[in-house]
Order: structure tokens, then C-alpha cells, then sequence
């Protein structure tokens, strides 16, 4: 079920009613659950029982952990569970690129393999529920987190249907308690809940659908495209990836605000970064963080010299573009952010900026050193997304030798914004707002007004994103992870 | 908890009120003389003729492809044209006639090679105008449309400022694609006057083996509900330019071999291909010439049909 549809602007009410109207605890996860696997099952019911098998495995899995006393069968179990999770999103995942690989690595050592052919359905968020349901039974094995007896707050848990298909990757220690305590309805955070969802629908629908549009047409005949288009192509897709990812974010943490759980912050204006470094402590968070700890950290991180920290590193960021996608472009990805990062981890000097500061700095306006650092590092950004959305590598190999090759006069930049004038000036808007609100969670908060111009500004933000959205608008793109 | 819903609610309120508003704009501007409002000229002369009658089933390259009155003179059936535009998809098209059927008609079915790529699709724009300006065509929903019909729920309104803004730019009506369009048989006649103006470029008709079987399935139950009514049933083919048919001449064939074995219906003007100058802005729409053409060698193919149908001209 897609957030911005209909169906799911009825299915929330209902849920939310019988949620706050059922007495117990209990009975609350249990909604949540049920909803969840209506909402997840609205795609394909099979992807909902093979949610249900693999949250099942690693609710044994983390249970026979927690009674088990022996250091080695403790061990035994957390690898037959890793290897039930990563198997399955290996299979669903990874399955096509591995042969495809192997058949060719094979064809070039003179050998023959029977081709082999994979018609297997992606189940929508399956990177992301594993990540969650493998980093409980980490915790659980590292005697971080006891292993819950209930059934029903570990489904909760692991199917919550605002965070499930998209993100943010919620860590055990921090959503699992919320369903094992007290909820009570909080006025406030529900409204806040609100703004979160009115914003994100407004970045999704109005913004990143546009930007799409775009990003999709460059894209799409490259072959036939010059430098300038395709670089407003890349700047288009920068920021249809950024608003279409966050705006599900946004949602994500406002609904989940109205049956009184908070969710972790995801996204915090990464654009606005000084340095490569700093952009992957603002975007997408909780799957940085939890890459941290459980693959940079258990390499050893920073703690066998600078040769081994800088292998921790790339092994880090390549894993973390394989898991955005099943082919070499990825791959690359991850591994040039991975070598713009190095500077700053292995020779930082001083305190880093992250998530908690003010992105861009404490200025009202950035100074021309801290802009250029900005426009660096956000130009830096652009070039690693061509990896990201080109069809293949010579596809994105091809876009970056035309950028380069322009030809950059006013006559093809002109050709390039014909008929996007009322999209780039969305963007140049969003960019402006975005940046005098980046001190808030979201630009929608304004306490300062009285509410009949709250309700009028909530209200010309809903009927500006009805007016903007494209006539088939998308699903949201980090579904395909 | 009682005050944020009451908040809520007056908000909810208050923005159903302005989509009310934009709604009645629609409706007043648009919405009565929109080419999906045909239909209720065409239900009207549905409920007031008897059968045996001659339905012409299917998208709009039926309403623009056939002539009925000549169809009507030369079979002595009287003939109603129910088919609107390919994008309500093809169950829902489907369910109308097999709402519209009665003992001793005879149905002409055209499912556009568009409508047999899609299956159970729709377009949801196009059938949410339909089912507004027709509300009572909601019962020709199926069922297992309704989820992804609600997968769509924000189009109508998305559309209605669409057409609000193009009637803020001064954008007018295409005289070809109104309610005013169609003759008092249901035949879109409109554009007769305004000549050819396909394009030249080439195109692929025949859908993949795994959308034609779906289609197919959808065929073969609208068969057996034919059959159950009593009504007679017979496919025929749908326009296409000359030349796109020389190249792709043998998927086309046995594209419909397969609808005529799903549907145990016979398969007219499978071979029948038209020059472009016979087709006015896509190739689903004939022009007059075309239209004149195409019934001309439809009689002449039910000449040869067991349908009970035989023309006398």
C-alpha cells in the first residue's frame, strides 16, 4: 500500500481508531500487526507470509540465544539466523547478479556455465525488515538487548507498517520498548505527527514526482542527450532522490507519531553538508548507523591503524551500495563515497559536524568558504548519482563524458530548462526553505502564527501539492531496495 | 484526544468543502459535456429499443469506426454503439454489455490491441471522469477492481485541477471529443469534417504471450455470459494502418486465432488493413472514409458468418 493513495488515506483512520479505542497494551501491538500485514500484503500477500517466516526464524533464533549459556552454540545459532536472513535476501536480491557474474567470469577462464535464469518478484522492503530483524539478534547475542517472549511486540516490531517498506531502520533497543510500554495518545505529538506527513506528502507529490519527470527524460535516451541536459537531468534526480526518500521518511515518523512511537530521524538537510563525510552522517541515517555497528565497528573500525581503517571503510561503503542495489553500478557507487570519505576519517582533526548541528552552520547565511565547501560537496554528491540512476555502467560512464564534453553555451543550457521553468523554480524554492527552516525537524512548524493561519498555510501546502503532482505520480524509489 | 479530533475534523471539513466547490466547477464546465458523458444517450437508447439488436462493443476506435445506421439498414437490427474510450479498460467495458445484453442480440466486439496489452488494467483518469458523470456505472466495477481503483483515489482530484488550470489558460474543447460528438446511435461523427492527420511513424500491435492470455481470460468469461444471456458474439478486429500490418502480419494473425479460440466466437476482418489517409489522429480512429470502408467489408464478412445476422444490402 502506497502512502499516497486513497487507500491508505482510509485505511489510517480506521487503524488509528482501533488502536487508541482498544484498552490494553496487548491488543494495541496486535492491531499494529494486523495492519501492518494488511498494508504489506496489499502488494502481494506472498510477500507478507515471507515476512512472517523470516520475523518467526529470528524470534526462535534470538530466544534460543538468550537460554543458551555455551559461547560456541550461542555462536551457531546467530549464523544459522544470519544465514536465514542474508539467504533470503540473497536469493530474492542477489540471486541474477551473482550468476550473471559467475557466467562471466567463467566465460572468461574458458568455462561453461549452464545459464541460468532467475525470475524471482524483489519483495518490496525485504533489505530493509532484514536489517532490522538481523540487528535484534545481533543485540540479542551481544547481550545488549534481552530477547522478548512475546510474539505479537516482536511482529510489531519488525512489521510496523509506517517504517516497514522504506525506512527508518529502527534498532530493536529503541522500537521494541515503545511496544513494550505504556502508550498514551500525546495531542501534541500527533499534531507535530501531522505537520511531519503533511510535509513529506507535499516533497513527494509536488517535488520529487516533478523531478522525476526530468531525471527520467535525460536518463532515458542518453545516447541522444547533450551535457546540459544531462547534468539537469543529474540535478533533477539529486533532488528527486532526496525528496522522494525523505518525504517517506517524513511520513513514516509522523504516523508513527499518532499512535504515540517515535522513529528515528533519517534525514538532516544532507545538501547542506561541508564535506562528504558529513553528508553520510545527514543522509539516510539509520542505514549508515547501522552499518557502523554492525560491519565497520565488528572489522575492527578504528582500531588496528590507519591501512586497516581505510579497508573497514571501503568494505563498509561497498557493502552499503550492493545493498541498495544488485549490480556493479552500486558497486561503484558505494566505493567512490567510500574513497571521498577517507580524508576525513583517517586524518579528522577536531570535532565532526553531524546530524545534531546545524547543517551549513550557525550563520543566518553561509560565508563564501562554507558555500563553496556546500556547492562542493554537493556537486561531488551529483556525480556519484549518475552511478546511481544510470541503466548500466556505460550508461553512466556515457552521461559523465557528456557533462564534461558540454557543449556549454547559453543556446544548449536554454534548450536544457525549456519547459521546466516551473519545476526549477520549485527547486530553487524547496532549496530556499530547506534552508531557512534547517533548524527545525520540518519547515511546517510555526507556533509563532494563530491557527487560522497555521490552518490556512497547512492548508496551501496540501492543495499546492494536489495542484503539482504529476498525472502518474511514483511509488517511492527506495522501494526497489 | 476529543479536541485534536474535532481539529482534524474541521480541518477534513473544511477541505472537503473546496474540493466540493472545485468539484461542482467541474462538473458545470466540464463534467456535462465531457465525450464520457456519451453514455447516457447511449443507455437511453439502449432501454428504449427491443431486442434482437446489434451492439457494437469496445473502445473508442468503435465509436469512431463503424457505421450504425448502415449496419442498421442492412441487417434490420437496430443498433446501439455502447463503446466510449479503451482507457475504462477492458473489464469494466465488458461489464457494461454484458449488462446491456439480451436474448437474440448480436454483439460486435472490438477489443483494441491497447485494451488486449492491459489485461485488467485501466486508466484511471479516464474511468474516474466516466464514473463521475455517470455514477450509476459503478455497479459495472468488478470487484477486484475496487482495491486498485482506491490505489487511485486521488486522481479525480489532481485531473479537476488539471482542468481548471486549463480553463484558467483559456484552453478550449477538441470538437472531435465531446458529448456532442456522437450521432443518435452512438457512432463519434465530429470529426468527419476535420481530415487525416495520423502521423508516420511506425508501431507494435501484438501484446506479450503472458498479457494476451490474461486478456484472453477476460474474453472467454464475457463469452459464456454472451452465451448464458443468449445473445450472439462475434470479434472483429480492430483498425490498423496498412503498413504496420505488412510487417507484423503473422503475430497479428495469430494473435487473434487465440482470441477466437478463447472465445469461441468467429474472428472478422482479421486480415483488413486500412491506408493511413484513413485514419484521422491515432490508429484507432477512421476517419469517414475509413469508417465507410470498414462497414462495407464488415457486412460483407457477416454475409459469410452463422451469426443469424445476414445483411440484406
Amino acid at each position: 500500500m502506497l502512502f499516497t493513495t486513497l487507500t491508505f488515506l482510509l485505511f489510517l483512520p480506521i487503524v488509528f481508531a482501533a488502536y487508541w479505542l482498544l484498552p490494553r497494551q496487548r491488543w494495541r501491538n496486535g492491531v499494529v500487526v494486523a495492519a501492518s500485514y494488511v498494508f504489506y500484503g496489499w502488494w502481494d500477500a506472498r510477500f507478507a507470509v515471507l515476512m512472517a517466516v523470516a520475523s518467526l526464524v529470528d524470534f526462535a533464533a534470538a530466544r534460543l540465544i538468550a537460554r543458551t549459556e555455551s559461547p560456541g552454540r550461542r555462536k551457531a545459532i546467530l549464523a544459522a539466523s544470519c544465514a536465514c536472513s542474508l539467504g533470503l535476501l540473497g536469493y530474492f536480491k542477489y540471486a541474477g547478479f551473482f550468476m550473471e557474474n559467475a557466467q562471466a567470469l567463467a566465460g572468461a577462464l574458458g568455462l561453461h556455465l549452464t545459464p541460468f535464469e532467475t525470475k524471482v518478484v524483489l519483495p518490496v522492503g525485504i533489505s530493509f525488515y532484514t536489517f532490522q530483524t538481523l540487528s535484534y539478534v545481533i543485540d540479542v547475542y551481544r547481550r545488549q538487548l534481552p530477547a522478548t517472549r512475546s510474539l505479537v511486540d516482536y511482529m510489531a516490531y519488525v512489521s510496523f507498517f509506517p517504517q516497514l517498506v522504506a525506512g527508518p531502520i529502527e534498532r530493536a533497543g529503541r522500537l521494541l520498548p515503545q511496544f513494550q510500554s505504556l502508550r498514551r495518545f500525546d495531542p501534541d505529538a500527533a499534531r507535530e505527527g501531522l505537520r511531519f506527513m503533511a510535509w513529506g506528502f507535499f516533497k513527494k507529490i509536488a517535488l520529487a514526482d516533478n523531478f522525476g519527470a526530468i531525471a527520467n527524460a535525460g536518463y532515458g535516451a542518453v545516447a541522444a542527450a547533450d551535457g546540459p541536459t544531462l547534468a539537469l537531468a543529474t540535478l533533477c534526480f539529486a533532488f528527486q532522490i532526496y525528496c522522494d526518500f525523505s518525504a517517506y521518511s517524513d511520513i513514516a515518523v509522523g504516523c508513527a507519531r499518532l499512535f504515540d512511537i517515535q522513529l528515528m530521524r533519517n534525514f538532516a538537510y544532507p545538501y547542506f553538508s561541508r564535506g562528504v563525510a558529513e553528508f553520510w552522517r545527514r543522509w539516510h541515517i539509520s542505514l549508515s548507523t547501522w552499518f557502523a555497528d554492525y560491519v565497520y565497528r565488528p572489522l575492527g573500525g578504528n582500531r588496528r591503524g590507519r591501512l586497516l581503517q581505510a579497508r573497514n571503510v571501503m568494505v563498509t561503503f561497498v557493502l552499503s551500495g550492493l545493498w541498495h542495489g544488485a549490480s556493479w553500478n552500486f558497486v561503484i557507487w558505494g566505493a567512490l563515497n567510500g574513497l571521498a570519505v577517507l580524508p576525513g576519517v583517517l586524518w579528522a582533526k577536531g570535532p565532526r559536524a553531524g546530524a545534531g548541528d546545524v547543517p551549513g552552520g550557525e550563520r543566518d547565511w553561509p560565508s563564501l568558504r562554507t558555500a563553496l565547501r556546500i556547492a562542493g560537496t554537493f556537486l561531488f554528491i551529483c556525480l556519484t548519482w549518475v552511478f546511481f540512476r544510470a541503466a548500466t555502467l556505460p550508461d553512466a560512464l556515457t552521461v559523465l563524458e557528456r557533462i564534461a564534453a558540454g557543449p556549454w553555451t547559453v543556446a544548449t543550457l536554454r534548450a536544457a530548462v525549456d519547459g521546466h521553468a516551473r519545476v526549477l523554480e520549485l527547486l530553487l524554492g524547496f532549496v530556499l526553505v530547506e534552508w531557512l527552516a534547517r533548524r527545525r525537524r520540518h519547515p511546517l512548524h510555526w507556533p509563532a502564527l494563530p491557527r487560522p493561519l497555521r490552518w490556512a498555510g497547512y492548508t496551501a501546502i496540501l492543495w499546492l501539492s494536489l495542484w503539482n503532482a504529476q498525472p502518474a505520480g511514483g511509488a517511492f524509489i527506495y522501494f526497489q531496495f | 484526544m476529543r479536541r485534536f479530533l474535532a481539529h482534524v475534523a474541521s480541518f477534513v471539513a473544511i477541505n472537503g468543502a473546496l474540493l466540493a466547490a472545485l468539484d461542482a466547477f467541474y462538473m458545470r464546465q466540464f463534467g456535462a459535456r465531457h465525450f464520457l458523458a456519451a453514455w447516457r444517450e447511449k443507455a437511453d437508447r439502449l432501454a428504449v429499443l427491443d431486442a434482437p439488436r446489434l451492439l457494437l462493443v469496445g473502445g473508442s476506435s468503435t465509436a469512431f469506426g463503424l457505421d450504425s445506421e448502415r449496419l442498421e439498414r442492412a441487417t434490420g437490427r437496430s443498433v446501439v454503439n455502447l463503446a466510449l474510450n479503451a482507457g475504462l479498460g477492458l473489464r469494466y467495458i465488458l461489464e457494461q454489455a454484458a449488462d446491456a445484453m439480451r436474448p437474440g442480440d448480436l454483439v460486435i466486439l472490438t477489443p483494441e490491441y491497447y485494451l488486449l496489452w492491459r489485461g485488467e488494467s485501466f486508466d484511471a483518469p479516464t474511468l474516474f471522469v466516466a464514473l463521475r458523470v455517470s455514477p450509476e456505472n459503478l455497479r459495472h466495477v468488478p470487484g477486484s477492481l475496487v482495491p486498485r481503483l482506491l490505489d487511485q483515489g486521488l486522481v479525480p482530484v489532481t485531473d479537476r485541477l488539471r482542468a481548471l488550470a486549463g480553463h484558467l489558460r483559456g484552453e478550449g474543447e477538441n470538437p472531435a471529443y465531446t458529448r456532442a460528438s456522437f450521432n443518435r446511435y452512438g457512432d463519434a461523427v465530429a470529426h468527419h469534417s476535420l481530415g487525416a492527420r495520423l502521423d508516420a511513424g511506425a508501431r507494435s500491435y501484438v501484446p506479450t504471450p503472458a498479457e494476451a492470455e490474461a486478456s484472453c481470460r477476460v474474453l472467454a468469461s464475457f463469452a459464456g455470459r454472451a452465451r448464458a444471456a443468449g445473445a450472439s458474439l462475434v470479434v472483429v478486429v480492430p483498425p490498423i494502418p496498412a503498413d504496420d500490418y505488412d510487417s507484423q502480419r503473422a503475430s497479428v494473425a495469430a494473435l487473434w486465432r487465440r482470441v477466437g479460440e478463447a472465445t469461441g466466437a468467429e474472428v472478422l476482418l482479421v486480415r483488413k488493413a486500412f491506408p493511413r489517409d484513413q485514419f484521422f489522429d491515432s490508429v484507432y480512429h477512421l476517419t469517414k472514409e475509413g469508417r465507410g470502408e470498414r462497414t462495407r467489408a464488415l457486412l460483407a464478412a457477416l454475409r459469410r458468418t452463422s451469426t443469424g445476422a445476414t445483411p440484406t444490402d
